[in-house]
């Protein structure tokens, strides 16, 4: 092997015009509008990927869905939504009907994990902090970087998540949604009385998001007896299935 | 250096497998960095003393700055990762057989 002692002068010469570079994409509005030059040409290839991957998923797992089973499902999910309804309307929740949404595509994921770009951006209203649910009001994140045509979208399912949550119809439910490999939500006072399938909702206290978003459904309840609080691992909605179409709530 | 340029080309292949397919596909499990793996893989198989690794870390990690929401930080965490190798390769390992690959 030829291992010569080249001092590889050629990248120490690169080295101060890929800082100038950097800092001049970093500095300036050149940086954004590469990005969005670039997802402006990629997007159609790189959501077609994401198509084929969704549809190569549902085939590895089965999920094969006819005609009359998408009717009972469609059924059922009405009769949930009445159930959902007065339920909500006797407990005298504060959840706001009137959210102006924004409908979004999913562009593909960006390159750090639980995070996704979609194609609504500056242009169309879109402000950093805005939240991000599926079609069926179940949260998504938040808007966490925008640019003039396209947005980079945090999910819940982010390590970096932190905001107040509580489960629904609960006195004293209240806790932090947080996430590692899942989803949970912590800091819940003991005394209280939690069940798997429990439903997890937003709180807007926190500010961060408006209230009585649907997060997800207990699947496991922690309670170690050495600990102060207990906490509840979520089942979230959070597949691509459901991600198909994002809405962004744009005023609450 | 020409031997890098469809490495170039690939890099954007996996570019759309990472962000489209396989995020989409396997929806529980994490993605890992496939230019990160191109651009180390192609180094360690370079003879050390040519750049052609420093370039495709430049353009890998550029491209996956373009779908990142913090820019620069890839570009400079590859470029890194190849000088990091490229002196543990230089100076500490003698592989007779990578350069007959």
């Amino acid at each position: 092997m030829n291992i010569t002692s080249k001092p590889l002068s050629r990248i120490k010469i690169l080295l101060p015009f890929l800082v100038f570079f950097l800092l001049l994409l970093n500095l300036t509005p050149i940086g954004e509008m590469a990005q969005n030059s670039f997802l402006s040409v990629s997007s159609p290839l790189i959501s077609a990927f994401w198509s084929r991957g969704i549809s190569t998923h549902q085939s590895i797992e089965g999920e094969y869905v006819d005609r009359l089973q998408l009717i009972s499902t469609m059924v059922n999910m009405q009769r949930e939504l009445e159930e959902m309804e007065d339920l909500r309307t006797a407990l005298n929740l504060e959840m706001d009907n009137e959210f102006e949404l924004l409908d979004s595509r999913i562009v593909g994921k960006a390159a750090e994990n639980d995070q996704l770009i979609i194609s609504r951006g500056e242009n169309d209203g879109v402000l950093t902090g805005m939240p991000v649910v599926t079609a069926s009001r179940s949260l998504v994140g938040e808007v966490v970087k925008t640019l003039p045509d396209f947005s980079f979208v945090k999910l819940i399912s982010h390590p970096e998540t932190g905001f107040e949550g509580k489960i629904l119809g609960k006195e004293d439910s209240l806790g932090v949604v947080e996430s590692d490999e899942n989803i949970f939500l912590t800091m819940i006072n003991r005394e209280t009385k939690l069940e798997e399938g429990d439903i997890v909702i937003t709180y807007p206290g926190g500010g961060l998001y408006p209230g009585g978003i649907f997060i997800g459904e207990v699947a496991e309840v922690i309670r170690d007896d050495a600990e102060t609080f207990q906490s509840v691992r979520i089942d979230s909605e959070l597949n691509p299935q459901n991600l198909a179409f994002l809405f962004i709530i744009i005023d609450f | 250096m020409k031997s890098v340029f469809p490495f170039l080309l690939f890099s954007f292949f996996l570019l759309l497998l990472q962000s489209g397919l396989l995020p989409a596909t396997f929806p529980y499990s994490p993605v890992p960095n496939l230019l990160m793996l191109l651009t180390l893989t192609y180094t360690f198989f370079e003879n050390p003393s040519e750049d052609g690794g420093f370039y495709l870390a430049l353009f890998a990690g550029f491209l996956n700055d373009l779908i990142s929401p913090y820019f620069g930080f890839y570009m400079i965490v590859f470029f890194g990762s190849v000088y990091f190798l490229k002196f543990i390769l230089k100076n500490y390992i003698n592989v007779e057989f990578v350069s007959k690959l």
